[in-house]
């Protein structure tokens, strides 16, 4: 039941996802996205971690997107940055926090902060380890040499076929990671009881780590996930409930089973581990700054 | 250069895939079962996902048949790898088509935990609304007010004690609920039943094993303070009870 309310809400947001990667593909050139580009490596990050006020993608679709970004030679820690801050800071997540936290307004702000800085800083950490694309050579077998005739003819209908093709392929190469991680996560929701987590609510430290691991198998969507947490309110630490609205966007289960059909493995255990890092000692340090803890 | 038909039964497949999961949605949006995945409120993301489905099944059908010039051109044949790719659709719509609809049962309510706190509300919406509710002597519950009511009376049990009051919802106890004391709960749903949290009154009720836990009851009685887990909370001090069906629209919408 869970596992059909996770698929049906999120299709519009993974379909958006494959359309927008299709459109990219077509009318982004890689030489219009070298001149785009800025130079400087902080300022390339900087206006990644805000390209979602531009574009509100949730964390259902922006995998497709950041795939088809570094495959188009955005540097991969650009592309990243986007792909955790969009969920984010994007107008539509950042209202629905602040209808659910009505009573709480600061905590708007704190999402808002933290998320913003856990984006950066795992960019710019990646930036000086990795160095290469980090996509999978397999990633691009879908190849365009059957179907390169048709792009190339250029006209409006062609175009808009080839298009939709490119969504359609896409959808299908995404849509079993969405299947199987609203799967897991169904059973995730319907097993893990919350008097087993509100038992450790307000230990400073355990709350935040017992959050993330809930938010990660969870996998609700980053425009519901304000009112989760809000409905946790006072069981939990503020910080816990920070930990949950930034990492849950960021990372969780679907997403991590997408990111790893498309990027190594190295890549992805990197990212885990300075994302983890840096929510749960940001989400810390609010706790001791503005929790009163 | 010889031409020659070919069919796909890769694109076969995608396209059975597509057009299920577009009979499904259409399926659930003709029945109003719709309203028991997600919020109403959301219903037009899911019309606009049937649209877009349209097109991509007849985009996919297109791709069925294709035109084969030379042997240059290696479509991929359908191995056990691929197979295994179509899986998870080909599954969860064979589960979408034999699983009935169903709502979220009270069993759960343990699992995701009864909620107790303020639930999201603006604070001006909220402090109108209490003002409004303390003129009362009677207050009805509606799905329409049901998150006002419970904030208000949350927040300030004690300015509504004597208050005469009406409420439906499902029944759910535990072992934390002091004896001859159940709640009263309706799931309080966002965006999809996945995100769904329990919130309920608690109610004290003289016969209270006659009513097992997901019984769907309409309950009058008097507004009183109780106490649950060292808090100080609202109940409803029971006077009559009428044992209903489930609602048409058994979650709450905000």
């Amino acid at each position: 039941m869970i596992f059909f309310s996770v698929i049906i809400e999120a299709l519009p947001f993974i379909l958006v996802g494959v359309f927008v990667s299709s459109v990219l593909n077509l009318f982004l050139s890689e030489e219009l996205i070298q001149k785009l580009l800025p130079r400087n490596r902080v300022l390339g990050i900087i206006i990644a971690s805000l390209l979602g006020l531009l574009l509100p993608l949730c964390e259902c679709g922006i995998v497709p997107v950041t795939r088809r970004l570094v495959q188009k030679g955005v540097p991969v820690y650009v592309a990243t940055t986007f792909m955790l801050a969009t969920p984010i800071i994007n107008p539509v997540v950042l209202l629905a926090t602040s209808v659910a936290f009505g009573l709480n307004p600061k905590m708007v702000w704190i999402r808002l902060g933290v998320a913003f800085l856990v984006a950066i800083i795992t960019g710019m950490v990646l930036s000086f380890v990795l160095k290469d694309n980090q996509l999978k050579e397999s990633a691009d077998v879908h190849c365009d040499c059957c179907s390169g005739h048709t792009a190339e003819a250029g006209s409006i209908f062609s175009n808009l076929f080839y298009m939709l093709k490119g969504a359609c392929s896409e959808f299908f190469e995404m849509g079993k990671f969405l299947i199987a991680g609203a799967f897991l996560s169904a059973i995730a929701q319907t097993t893990i009881p919350y008097t087993a987590l509100s038992a450790v609510g307000q230990a400073p430290f355990l709350s935040i780590i017992v959050m993330m691991v809930f938010a990660f198998f969870v996998s609700v969507c980053s425009s519901a996930d304000a009112f989760i947490a809000a409905s946790f309110g006072s069981s939990f630490t503020l910080g816990a409930l920070i930990a949950f609205m930034v990492f849950g966007p960021m990372i969780d289960l679907k997403n991590t089973l997408m990111l790893y059909h498309s990027f190594r493995l190295r890549f992805i255990v990197t990212l885990l581990l300075v994302t983890v890092f840096l929510c749960v000692s940001l989400s810390y340090l609010s706790n001791l700054l503005v929790g009163g803890l | 250069m010889l031409l020659r038909i070919r069919f796909s039964f890769d694109a076969f497949i995608k396209t059975l895939i597509l057009f299920g999961y577009l009979i499904f949605l259409t399926w659930l949006i003709g029945t109003n079962d719709i309203q028991l995945y997600i919020n109403p409120r959301y219903l037009q993301l899911t019309q606009m996902t049937v649209l877009v489905l349209c097109v991509l099944v007849i985009v996919q059908a297109l791709q069925m048949i294709y035109l084969k010039k030379d042997n240059h051109c290696h479509h991929p044949s359908l191995t056990l790898r691929s197979w295994l790719g179509y899986m998870p659709f080909l599954v969860s719509l064979f589960l979408a088509f034999y699983l009935p609809s169903s709502t979220l049962d009270a069993k759960l309510v343990g699992t995701k935990g009864l909620n107790t706190g303020v639930i999201a509300v603006s604070e001006p919406e909220l402090a109108d609304f209490a003002a409004a509710m303390q003129q009362m002597s009677m207050i009805e519950v509606t799905d329409q007010n049901y998150i006002n009511v419970i904030s208000a009376l949350r927040l300030q049990p004690e300015k509504y004690v004597g208050k005469q009051i009406t409420m439906t919802g499902f029944v759910y106890k535990d072992l934390s609920f002091p004896s001859s004391n159940l709640a009263l709960v309706r799931y309080v749903t966002f965006c999809c039943s996945a995100d769904a949290v329990p919130a309920g009154i608690l109610c004290q009720v003289d016969d209270e094993q006659k009513y097992p836990i997901g019984t769907w009851l309409i309950v009058r009685g008097t507004l009183a303070l109780g106490g649950h887990q060292q808090k100080t909370v609202p109940l409803i001090a029971v006077e009559g009870v009428t044992p209903i069906a489930e609602p048409v629209q058994p979650y709450i919408y905000p």
